[in-house]
């Protein structure tokens, strides 16, 4: 029954991808990030979704008979050495050349969303689109481990799909950070208010699925986010008070395990988990290090190579390791140690730089949008795609996401409102609108 | 329950690609409303400038009676020495 649900569904969702390519783009990234595959069962979940939709939008941009002129800009040119260098990362890997290639591809897949984003998203209706496809995948899923979180009386612990980028808790916990701020900026934007109500409600169970998560990356994500609200607010007294009652009523129904857990983040140096960590992140270095071009995607977690890099003899007047014992090759635990495991210092260089100079992107874009007008919605979405920005930085430090979607997203979302909101080369809009005209006839 | 949110997350989708839909058909028609208006007051323009100017028109013989004596050749001449339309520069 969900398998027809789901199908019929998306025969209505692949009619407006083809009318509209900035419609292919957010279900793009609603596919990428809901994962319908999970969902259903049977016939339906042989389907390849994704690349339906990824096709169909594809075609849909290159149809337009008149199409916007797209301004390539240092960030966009970054993401292409980038995705080069991953390529020549890929072909001299420490790892098994299929498997690394398989991930290579997946990454391919990810700048290919983020290039043809900042190809057709120009006005703020696509963006919109494009946030609210955001809400209705990792936001909905929260929703639903939210619920499921109280329910249990908070003995429910959140789960990602299994085979999702997303599959482990401490990866969706930073995903659904990231996705409170968009949130925010659709309240914002929101007039209806039984869907303000809704959005209201996803933000609060959003809140409390990353506290059930038991991540403590996730936590410390949280905490950013929540202290940038605070900085934020003019009442800051009421929202203290406020947060304070919350976090009080909160912290009598978490369960005696969250508390262990949380309490490991003080004595981290005797934390088995976190030290597994230290060791992999060692690990990364040690490869880094011994190969110019990095060991490949997931190299690290490839048995001979944690072998042959054994952390226990690496860095140990840093952190001491070396009395830890590990059967199985670990995660790197950290989008920092992994692209520099994977695609050694010049792929380290690359990706900070891109990140770097997102948030700079950022942040100006949200001081110069604020001076103008604090109450246009750009101005405000600018401010929220930082804090996503940075709360996925904190807490990313800790799982093992570098190659994210959601990630890339942001990035093409500043993109758009600098150079097509806020400055749009003369007759940019219109030359896209008349491509997205005569597609439509 | 798992399904219901499931089911009523599609719906919402499905809501979202129409209402998107809706939302840019109706900024396509005012940009095309706008390129329509714009091309006519270019097309005016250029209508104007091309316009012969009228040598006994209405106005220019008032404009005439009413300036001194001394100035009406000097204008006469002047416009016969600058055939230039008013708002050539827009053509």
């Amino acid at each position: 029954m969900r398998d027809l649900v789901f199908l019929l569904c998306f025969i209505v969702i692949f009619y407006f991808c083809i009318r509209r390519p900035f419609i292919g783009i957010a279900m793009w990234l609603w596919v990428a990030m809901f994962y319908p595959k999970g969902w259903v069962f049977g016939f339906a979940a042989s389907i390849r979704y994704n690349l339906l939709i990824a096709g169909v939008t594809m075609l849909g941009y290159f149809l337009m008979s008149d199409k916007p002129k797209t301004r390539w800009d240092l960030t966009s040119w970054l993401i292409l050495i980038f995705l080069c260098w991953t390529c020549l990362t890929s072909a001299t890997t420490l790892s098994i050349p299929a498997l690394v290639w398989a991930d290579w591809i997946e990454f391919l897949k990810i700048c290919m969303l983020y290039f043809f984003a900042i190809a057709i998203i120009r006005t703020d209706n696509h963006i919109n689109t494009v946030v609210w496809a955001i809400a209705l995948s990792i936001g909905s899923y929260a929703c639903i481990e939210g619920l499921k979180y109280i329910l249990s009386g908070g003995g429910h612990i959140l789960e990602g799909m299994p085979g999702h980028i997303l599959g482990d808790r401490n990866d969706l916990a930073v995903g659904i950070n990231m996705t409170i701020p968009l949130v925010a900026y659709l309240l914002f934007i929101t007039q209806h208010k039984l869907v303000r109500l809704a959005l209201m409600a996803t933000i609060l169970l959003c809140i409390l699925s990353v506290l059930g998560s038991n991540s403590r990356g996730g936590f410390i994500g949280l905490a950013v986010i929540g202290l940038y609200f605070w900085f934020q607010s003019k009442q800051k007294l009421m929202y203290s008070l406020l947060l304070g009652a919350i976090i009080v009523v909160g912290l009598n129904f978490m369960p005696e395990e969250w508390y262990q857990r949380m309490s490991t983040i003080d004595n981290a140096k005797d934390d088995l988990s976190f030290l597994g960590r230290v060791m992999a992140w060692k690990q990364a270095v040690a490869i880094a290090s011994d190969n110019f071009t990095g060991g490949g995607f997931k190299a690290g977690q490839f048995q001979p190579v944690w072998d042959y890099y054994d952390p226990r003899f690496h860095y140990n007047h840093i952190i001491d390791t070396s009395h830890i014992v590990f059967p199985q090759a670990k995660a790197a635990h950290s989008i920092y140690f992994q692209v520099l495991g994977d695609h050694g210092y010049v792929g380290f260089i690359l990706f900070m730089s891109i990140c770097g100079l997102t948030f700079l992107r950022a942040r100006r874009l949200r001081r110069q949008l604020y001076r103008q007008d604090k109450q246009h919605p750009m101005a405000y979405l600018s401010a929220m795609v930082l804090v996503a920005l940075v709360s996925y930085l904190v807490s990313g430090a800790a799982v093992s996401l570098a190659y994210f979607d959601l990630l890339y997203i942001i990035i093409a979302l500043v993109y758009v409102i600098e150079f097509k909101v806020v400055k749009p080369t003369p007759g940019q809009a219109l030359a896209g609108i008349h491509g997205t005209r005569n597609r439509a006839q | 329950m798992e399904s219901l949110l499931f089911t009523l997350n599609l719906i919402i989708i499905c809501g979202l690609c129409y209402r998107a839909f809706q939302i840019d058909n109706a900024d396509i028609a005012a940009q095309k409303q706008q390129a329509k208006a714009a091309q006519q007051a270019m097309l005016d323009a250029k209508l104007q400038a091309h316009r012969p100017q009228r040598p006994h028109d209405a106005t220019a013989t008032n404009a005439v009676n009413s300036t001194p004596s001394s100035t009406i050749s000097a204008v006469s001449t002047q416009t016969q020495k600058t055939p230039k339309p008013r708002g050539s520069n827009h053509a």
